[in-house]
């Protein structure tokens, strides 16, 4: 059995995936997006925190390794709250495809015992990775950060090639795919992106699409893992701000949900 | 303040029950009933649909609302009499130092036996630092209602009259009478108000009720509500199986619309506000075992209507529900709690009524009737007393067997002695049992004596009338007339207790990473330079989280306490005796007397509430929380309080995925559920600007309240338990 090392384990997850979810953090990201509010789960291995518990300061490290067996056994708690939602667990993080071995072995027995999986990536990975999943039936939560290579690379790290040419061996595979966007307001939320999201929508059946407004929640969680605070010109959009967002891809013909 | 009159009234009721000292108990009842009623009901106000104010005259009678027993207010008294001048304090002394021997709660604690009195040495719970304290009340007390509206006043009279077993005691059958036709003059004198505010309606079904048995919904809501309040009940049982017919027969007919039925029942709902107390009036609809179940669902629908018109947090209005009962009832309530009302209350009755067949020894036709009163206490409307008479902190005692025996905040010895240290866990857990055993037992025998001596004063004539088997056997409530004479013991601090004991084993007795006296010294000192110990003391696994071994603790804990008290009933006498885990502020107040403990607890700080997790030591996820709460058995206690805290955005946008967060806790095993559904920003807002927040309800343990309203420290616990989203 490998082992994965994680930061965090959810129960009862409801946002990461349909029904109630058992999500596994993993830790480790090949990218730095500016609005990452996981900034704990950037390096491979577990890191010195500072926990401001009960006014104590604390330092502790964040990561642990578990088995792929010992998730399974840790989910499987859950079967009867899977069953009545639809749910299953989830492998988020980092960028849980930098542990390929872990999520491969944790979904196919997660398959095996009658558990969906959803997988929360940014496709910038092995595409073997990625359709290794997609052989047991995963449903990807597939980020789609930025339009334009210049963009993309100026906010995430990375360019963006890889991640597209991923989605399309995804989608050329049948997998089933949430298009999940990030949307930052005056840093990657232009009219150009919104028609991208809607092109690519459009051109595969299988793909649906969630917005992820920009919060500010994992700001503090910078502090405590030692990092400096990204510093973004944006603002924290409310309910107009967004239904304008959503409006703009309905009559691109597309119907997007706020995740 | 109280007036002249009500002085006056004072001294009355005193001479009337000193020159009742020749005569029955049932007669001096029915004598000092005649002159406590007539002044405890008090006048409609306008826009009242119903008849039933009440003000608690200083002196009286009662089960529990205005005093336990007989009573005196003393305080209120002496006040009253200052305002009053002339002789009235000389007056008031000698009445006051009269009722300091005669008051029903003065004969029992001069009813302990000496080794009792040495075990409860205090009464004062909410102010002294101890292991166990008695509580003095008659409390849960719940008529059949349902007999009350197929009778009628005049039914109900014939009843008591046919009754070959009362023929043989003439005392108690006339002094019933005498009730009766009290309550009669009662009716009488509100239809007289009702017709001078303009309510002919109301006014005539007053004068229909002394005559013949509701024939309307108004009619039989009027009539449970003022034999609700001048037999002293502050709990309503199934509303809506007593209710219902009379509610959809008026319907269907067109008497009444839909608009006029809420109102009357908002006119209720308001009324009960006003008879406040927030650790009771419990109204329960839907469940399994109700007659007419079409009926009464409609009842209930409408109930959870007039909660979500009234609001506040009174009536205590709770919904048992089972698989396969009308979907409608769990929608709204699911509606009413998502807008944050805090109600209803939700009860399993596939799980809870084998578990109170099995807690109480009842029939499970009895068990099927089951409605929790209270702050969750389990009863058997009309066929069980479940009266809580004794609070015991867990966590004191524990902090009392690493000290010696002894309480550190006082030197005072409670139970037995302690050695001074323990060689191995299991000799720690054995001693720590003994004591609770100890405390069990002597709150068993207190409660015995409490019912006792509450027996020889009272015949609490408008109980024993509508509860079995009374009438039938020609006795009063507590002198062999009610059928399962139960008792119920408050316990504190079992989750902190848990995870206490569990640190002590893995840090001291497993890992020896320090010595117990160490662990101790550090809780003496509140931690002061042991911020390391400290740490390593929270690192323990906590209940909450689905952790086996933390779990496993805190089931060992519940099963050991719940087995002392039912071990305990025997000797006491009583039908069951039986532990519940609930919350009434408790928490907060005994944990303010509370050393800091082995969990990581600082001293004061409050206890964790009810059957939850310690506050914020749930941190593995909702399932993982809902998981562990479910593992203890219900079928051991008389009711455990399971509070939840949820996001406004699960129980929204979330919807289907909060239902089935529920429902499967529920198919898991899940007994109860008491939900708060809140952001932690209102929360903060409010701490913030009170002001503006007035309205923001919350389920504390047992009870709702205003959340601007608590202490400071229940706030803050309130904030600081888990909000999963």
């Amino acid at each position: 059995m490998s082992e994965g090392i994680l930061f965090d384990v959810g129960r009862g997850s409801v946002s990461d995936g349909p029904g109630l979810r058992t999500t596994f953090f993993l830790k480790g990201c090949p990218l730095r997006c500016r609005w990452c509010h996981n900034p704990e789960s950037w390096s491979s291995s577990p890191c010195l925190e500072t926990d401001y518990h009960d006014e104590t300061e604390r330092r502790r490290y964040r990561g642990f390794s578990m088995s792929a067996g010992d998730a399974l056994t840790l989910a499987l708690r859950d079967r009867a709250f899977y069953e009545r939602s639809g749910g299953g667990i989830t492998l988020s993080g980092g960028e849980p495809t930098a542990q390929p071995e872990f999520c491969a072995e944790l979904v196919a027995a997660a398959e095996t015992a009658g558990l969906g999986s959803c997988v929360e990536t940014s496709g910038h990975c092995d595409p073997a990775v990625l359709l290794e999943l997609a052989r047991h039936r995963c449903l990807f939560l597939y980020d789609l950060k930025a339009t334009g290579a210049r963009l993309h690379e100026e906010l995430t790290g990375a360019r963006p090639e890889l991640i597209l040419d991923n989605l399309d061996r995804l989608c050329a595979a049948g997998a089933s795919i949430v298009l999940r966007c990030p949307l930052v307001p005056r840093v990657n939320d232009s009219a150009e992106h919104l028609e991208h999201i809607a092109r690519l929508a459009r051109s595969y059946p299988r793909i649906s699409v969630e917005l992820l407004p920009y919060h500010d929640l994992g700001l503090s969680k910078y502090e405590k893992a030692g990092l400096e605070r990204p510093r973004l010109d944006t603002f924290v959009p409310d309910a107009a701000y967004t239904a304008i967002w959503l409006e703009r891809l309905k009559s691109a013909g597309v119907a997007a949900t706020i995740g | 303040m109280p007036s002249a009159d009500d002085f006056a009234a004072a001294v009355a009721f005193t001479e009337a029950y000193k020159t009742s000292s020749g005569e029955s108990v049932a007669k001096r009842e029915a004598r000092c009933l005649e002159l406590y009623l007539p002044r405890m009901f008090q006048p409609m106000r306008r826009g009242d649909l119903l008849a039933g104010r009440v003000a608690f005259p200083i002196v009286g009678f009662s089960p529990q609302p205005g005093g336990f027993g007989y009573f005196c207010r003393g305080e209120e008294l002496r006040a009253t009499a200052c305002a009053l001048g002339g002789d009235a304090p000389r007056l008031a002394e000698e009445v006051i130092a009269f009722w300091s021997r005669e008051s029903t709660e003065a004969k029992c604690r001069a009813a302990y036996p000496p080794e009792l009195a040495e075990a409860l040495p205090s009464d004062a719970w909410t102010t002294e630092s101890g292991v166990a304290f008695p509580l003095y009340r008659l409390s849960g007390l719940t008529p059949d209602f349902g007999e009350l509206l197929r009778l009628g006043l005049p039914g109900l009279r014939a009843a008591v009259e046919g009754s070959a077993a009362l023929a043989r005691d003439p005392d108690l059958l006339g002094s019933m009478l005498r009730a009766l036709d009290l309550l009669g003059r009662i009716a009488a004198r509100y239809a007289t108000e009702a017709e001078d505010l303009g309510d002919a309606k109301l006014a005539r079904a007053l004068r229909s009720l002394q005559v013949r048995p509701p024939r309307s919904f108004l009619e039989a809501v009027q009539l449970e509500w003022l034999y609700a309040l001048a037999s002293g009940s502050w709990n309503y049982g199934h509303m809506d199986a007593c209710l219902g017919p009379f509610l959809a027969a008026d319907l269907d007919s067109g008497a009444l619309d839909e608009k006029g039925a809420l109102d009357i029942l908002c006119s209720l709902w308001r009324l009960i506000q006003a008879y406040d107390q927030r650790f009771d009036n419990r109204v329960y609809i839907g469940g399994r075992g109700r007659a007419d179940e079409a009926s009464s669902n409609r009842f209930a629908l409408l109930a959870m209507e007039a909660t979500r018109i009234v609001g506040g947090n009174q009536p205590q209005l709770s919904l048992r529900f089972y698989a396969g009962q009308d979907r409608a009832l769990m929608d709204k309530a699911l509606d009413l709690l998502a807008e944050g009302r805090t109600f209803p209350i939700l009860y399993n009755d596939d799980v809870y009524i084998p578990a109170v067949e099995r807690a109480l020894g009842v029939s499970s036709a009895e068990a099927a009737d089951y409605a929790p009163f209270g702050c969750g206490e389990c009863v058997i409307p009309s066929r069980s007393v479940s009266t809580p008479s004794g609070v015991i902190n867990l966590l004191k005692a524990l902090e009392v067997s690493l000290h010696g025996g002894r309480d550190p905040a006082t030197g005072r010895a409670w139970g037995p002695a302690a050695p001074a240290s323990f060689s191995s866990f299991e000799e720690l857990w054995a001693d720590y049992a003994g004591r609770v055993r100890y405390f069990a037992r002597s709150l068993a025998l207190q409660e015995r004596i409490e019912y006792d001596v509450a027996g020889a004063e009272g015949s609490f004539l408008f109980q024993s009338m509508l509860h079995a088997d009374c009438v039938a056997r020609g006795k009063s409530l507590l002198s062999g007339g009610i059928r399962h004479l139960g008792g119920t013991l408050e316990s504190y601090g079992d989750t902190n207790v848990a995870d206490s004991l569990l640190a002590l084993k893995k840090l001291v007795f497993e890992e020896g990473r320090f010595s117990l006296e160490e662990v101790v010294r550090a809780c003496d000192a509140d931690f002061a330079g042991s911020e390391e110990l400290r740490r390593d003391l929270l690192a323990v696994a906590k209940y909450g989280n689905d952790d086996d071994e933390a779990d496993a603790m805190r089931v060992r804990v519940h099963e050991q306490v719940c087995r002392s008290a039912s071990g305990a009933a025997a000797e006491a006498r009583l039908d069951y005796y039986l532990i519940v885990v609930i919350n009434n502020s408790a928490n907060a107040i005994l944990g303010r007397r509370t050393g800091a403990s082995p969990d990581g607890r600082r001293a004061g700080g409050v206890l964790a509430n009810g059957n939850n997790p310690a506050p914020g030591m749930d941190r593995s996820g909702v399932t993982a929380f809902l998981r562990s709460i479910g593992k203890l058995d219900p079928a051991l206690s008389a009711g455990t309080v399971q509070n939840m805290k949820f996001s406004k955005r699960l129980c929204t946008e979330h919807r289907p995925k909060f239902e089935a967060l529920l429902a499967s806790y529920f198919a898991e095993g899940g007994s109860q559920a008491m939900v708060t559904v809140v952001s932690r920003g209102d929360l903060e807002a409010a701490l913030r600007k009170p002001e503006d927040w007035g309205q923001l309800m919350v389920r504390v343990g047992g009870f709702s309240a205003r959340y601007v309203e608590l202490p400071r420290e229940t706030q803050i616990e309130i904030l600081n338990r888990t909000l999963y989203e």
